[in-house]
This record gives C-alpha cells, structure tokens and sequence, in this order.
C-alpha cells in the first residue's frame, strides 16, 4: 500500500536575503524515486538537506513518516532519514564493514557499541550490495566508485523510512552509475521513499517515481518524467537546447525515453 | 584483534611497572622487589634491609603509578582529540588547558604555597582556560571544530603571555628557578597525596572517554555525516572535551608540562591496532602507560640529578614523530 513519507507543505529558504525556493509543496510515498533536477545552484542540495534537517526551512514545515521533522532530534531524525551527502571527507581508514556498521548509530543506547548482531546486519547488507570482498578493506583504499556504494549501503543498513542522496552518481564511472542506480532501484521495492539530486535528466525515466525540476527562474515543476522532461522544460531548467527522444519497442511498456543534446 | 595483541596491550605495562620497581641508583634485586610486594599479601619472612622496602613501597610504586596513569591519560586524551578533530596534529593540550595549568602553577609558586595548594590550583586553571576556550568558541548553539582550534590558540597564547608575566616578576634567586623547573615537568614530587588528587579526575575523565569510543568513530566520519547518523555532536563534543579535561588539567597539575605524549603515542598505537577508536583508545592507555615508566626511568637513573621529563619526552618524541610521518607518508595507518 502507497502511503506517503515524505510530506512538504509550503517550504520556504533563504540564504540572507536570496531565496532559494518558496512555497513548495512536495508528497513522497513509500516505494518512490523522486528525482530532483535543477541547473548547479539551483538549490537542489540546499533542499535535500532541508529534508533531512541538516538546515532548517525559513518556512513551512516537513513531515517525515507522519512526525514534524524539527522536532525529532538527531537520533530520531537518523531513524527515518538517512542523507548521503555529495561530499565526504575520509580521514580515517576504517574498514568497510566498520564504516557500514555505523548505519546502526541511531539503533543504539547513548554509550553503547554494535553488538555481534549489528556487525551481522551490516556484513549481510554488504554481501546483498554485493560489496563483500571489500569487506576488511580500508574504505579510504577503495576506488571512487566502491566507497559511494559502501556509503550507499550505510544508508540502508540504518534502516531508514527516507533516503536522501545528493547526486548519487557523480563521480563514478558507468559501471558504478548503473550499479548504483540499480541499488537505488532496489531500495525503493523494499519500501523506502528516495529523494535524489542529479545532473543527468535520464535518470528521472529509470526510476518509478515523479521528477522534479528546479527552473533558474524558481519555478518547480512536479510530475512523471515523461510529462515534465520536455524540450521546453528542459530549455528553461539548463537554458540550452536539448531534445526529449523515446524510442518504440515491443511491448510498449519496454519504450525507451532518454534526452540528449540536438 | 588478535588475541595475542589483547594480552600484550594488558601485561607490558605491568613488566614495564615491574622493571620500573628495581631499577634506580638503590641497589634492590628484581627477587627482592616481588618479595617485598608479594609479603603484603603472603606470609614470607622478611630478610631484607628495611630501608628497600621503603624505596619501593613509598618511593618507587606511587611514582611509578603516577606514571601509569599520567602516561595512559595523555595519551587516551590524544587520541580521542585526533579523532574529533580529525587531524593528526592535535594534542590533548589544543584548547589551553597546558598553559592555563602552567600559569596557575606559576601563581601558586609566586605566593610560596605548598604542594597541595599547587596542584589544586593548577588544575583548577586547566579547567578554566578550556572552558574560556570553549564558551570563546561557541557560536549560535553550536560550537564549529574550526572556532574551538582557534579559541585554543587565543586562550593558549593569553595564558603564555600571564605565564611570562608571572616569570617576569618572580625573584631569579628563588622563585624563577622552581617555575622553570615545574613547567619542564617531573613525577619527582609524586606522593600519596598527590596520587589521591589526581587519579579520580584522570580515571573518571578516562572512562568517560572509554564509554563514547565508538560515537569516536561516527564523529571522525565529520560533523554533518555524524548528525546524520543520529549522533548528537555538541553533546558529544561537550562530553569529550570535558573528559579530557579532567585527565589533562589532573596530569599537569602534578607533573608539570610533559609534552609530545598525546600527541606521539596515539599515533603508534593507530599503526598497532588501527584507526577503530574501540580498540584504539585501550591500545593508547597501555603504550602510554610503559612509554612514560620507561621515559621516568631514564630520567631518574641516567644521571646524577633528574632529567625534567618534558625535556626527555620531546627529545624522544619529536625524532621518533618524525620517523612515523616518514614512514607512513602523512597517511593515517
């Protein structure tokens, strides 16, 4: 049953005196891929951290699983949402399961450590990303490609309602893209509602779930892929011309839409 | 972790306890030292001269204790500030707590008080100096690692320049000396009392540190990741600061000013057993420990008179960081 996780109303934030976005209004339910896109500066990052409470709307308010975000602190609010930022720093070289195993955080008591059950759920999320044979690697030895998913699995392991990613992808190389896409994928069937920021529009169509542009002029625009992805809209988002093609295949279901430069 | 590592990290500081019991310029056997400690529990009979047992019972063993616990203290402190900080620079005394303890040791030396009163209000301005750091560095209910490291520097600098002060206007006959030799730190002065004045502050601050080691971790991941992942970081920062402080201020207050341990030691015991602030921290408390029995053993034995300890701890400390950045290439290994 589709019930809705993520709930926006009339979210509004400002640096200063510049407004990133205003009046928004947002629903993500529990199964969803919302793909955010947007120009770089857009404020696609600023609103996926609103989302997880790592800024605080101006105003308006979110609702996560029902319960107003402000107000849950932070191992509450690590409960439902997990982020996975676009930057990380590694300082430390952990091994991957430790690294993973710190998804359980907001599972334990205030002084306590994961307990052998902990270390299980983490190696077993690791084996389903099929990531174990980094396992006792140093995470800070992996390539690009292997510490995104590493992180990624972290998310899943802190058994989240939400799953905030801030361009998930970037980075990695095209193996790694669509390893990664197809984890993502596999979060949402288990349940999860997905917000992600992306630079590449095609992403919008892999997903089951709605996109939503952020134009320069600060308009939004919500909706399935193939009804907001146009040429139009994407002139207005990137202001560069760009092409929406879909190719037909049988059976109709298995069309392919992807956007490409003219 | 092995277990051998496991069983090593607990007995070398005992051997090290050990050996610390019979060397020195009184000449008492390694048999006689485990006979005398041994007849306080056991009935043996006692054959040997009364003034050895004295030298290890109420000279040897509380400075040798006091060393146990400074060494371990300083060197926990190191290594949880490493990795809040997440830098490998750091040592425990980044937010002033050195030298506000160095200044109220000097003040106390000024106005001639005894040992007791010393080590109280050194360790009182310890305290101080890092809570002027920390309320420096509180911003809009937060306190950011950037505004702590400089609020250290300022506070740090502030208490150096009192210090100075302090030294300036001290009698060079009398008073100068007994400054300069304290900061220069010794576990010389070590007795009963001082052991009761400082062990509760550095155990207490010690197990407070022992019981976040794994939030140790999340926080090093940087201060948003851990937020996100439930941890909350002021309240963290708080706990840890606090706990260092205790320990740091407790050390200095009774030894002086020793130096390069926090920030050395960590170091070796996160090649030993790696970056996991679970295992890390016991791992730093045990090299810690032998390090600066076996340092206060060449201090009080090499020559005629004492080596103030900071002097030998920075002369071994500062080549053998140098080696370790060398030999790891500024990596965290």
């Amino acid at each position: 049953m589709s019930r809705s996780l993520v709930e926006v109303r009339g979210a509004a934030f400002k640096y200063a005196e510049r407004t990133i976005f205003e009046a928004l209004d947002l629903v993500v339910n529990t199964g969803e891929v919302l793909t955010v896109l947007g120009a770089n500066g857009c404020g696609k990052s600023t609103l996926l951290r609103c989302l997880g409470g790592a800024l605080n709307l101006s105003a308006g308010s979110v609702r996560i699983g029902g319960e107003e975000l402000a107000r849950l602190d932070a191992t509450a609010r690590a409960r439902k949402v997990a982020i996975l930022f676009q930057e990380h720093q590694a300082t430390f070289p952990f091994s991957a399961l430790d690294v993973v195993t710190m998804g359980r955080t907001p599972h334990l008591p205030p002084f306590g450590s994961p307990s052998a059950h902990d270390r299980k759920a983490a190696a077993q999320a690791l084996e389903e990303f099929g990531l174990l044979h980094v396992k006792d690697r140093a995470y800070t030895e992996l390539s690009g490609g292997e510490r995104q998913l590493v992180l990624l699995c972290r998310t899943f392991v802190q058994q989240p309602e939400v799953i905030l990613l801030d361009e998930p992808t970037a980075h990695l190389d095209f193996k790694n893209q669509v390893r990664c896409l197809e984890l993502i994928g596999m979060l949402a069937e288990r349940g999860v509602a997905i917000v992600l920021t992306s630079h590449d529009p095609n992403h919008a169509f892999l997903f089951p779930g709605r996109a939503l542009l952020m134009r320069l002029d600060r308009a939004v625009s919500i909706g399935a892929p193939s009804e907001i992805i146009t040429d139009a809209s994407l002139a207005a988002t990137y202001g560069i011309k760009v092409g929406v093609i879909t190719v037909a295949r049988t059976p109709p279901s298995r069309n392919l839409t992807f956007c490409s430069p003219w | 972790m092995k277990r051998g590592a496991l069983i090593a990290m607990i007995l070398v500081p005992f051997a090290a306890l050990y050996i610390s019991l019979f060397i020195g310029r009184f000449d008492v056997s390694a048999a006689d030292v485990a006979r005398i400690l041994a007849s306080h529990f056991l009935p043996i009979t006692r054959n040997w001269p009364a003034s050895a047992e004295t030298i290890v019972v109420q000279i040897r063993l509380p400075r040798a204790v006091m060393a146990i616990f400074v060494g371990s203290g300083l060197s926990i402190s190191g290594a949880a500030y490493q990795g809040m900080f997440r830098n490998p620079l750091v040592s425990p005394d980044i937010l002033g707590v050195s030298a506000a303890s160095g200044f109220g040791a000097a003040l106390a030396l000024l106005c001639s008080r005894g040992a007791f009163a010393l080590e109280l209000i050194a360790f009182l301005f310890g305290i101080l100096g890092v809570g002027l750091t920390y309320l420096l560095a509180r911003t809009y209910r937060s306190t950011p690692i950037l505004m702590l490291v400089l609020s250290g520097i300022i506070v740090a600098a502030f208490f150096s320049a009192l210090l100075s002060g302090a030294k300036y206007v001290a009698d060079p006959e009398s008073r100068l000396p007994a400054i300069t030799y304290w900061l220069l730190g010794s576990l010389n002065g070590t007795t009963m009392q001082s052991l009761a004045m400082a062990l509760p502050p550095i155990v207490l601050g010690g197990a407070g540190l022992m019981l976040v080691r794994w939030r140790l971790n999340v926080l090093s991941m940087g201060e948003d990741e851990a937020r996100s992942l439930g941890v909350r970081t002021d309240h963290l920062k708080g706990i840890i600061i606090v706990c260092t402080t205790l320990v740091t201020a407790a050390a200095v207050s009774v030894c002086g000013i020793v130096g390069w341990v926090g920030l050395v030691i960590p170091h070796l015991a996160r090649m030993w057993v790696g970056p996991d602030h679970r295992v890390l921290l016991p791992a730093a408390c045990s090299i810690g420990a032998t390090y600066l029995l076996l340092i206060d053993d060449v201090a009080r034995t090499a020559s005629a008179s004492e080596i103030p300890l900071g002097i030998l701890t920075a002369m071994v400390g500062a080549p053998f960081f140098a080696y370790l950045l060398r030999r790891t290439q500024g990596a965290w290994q």
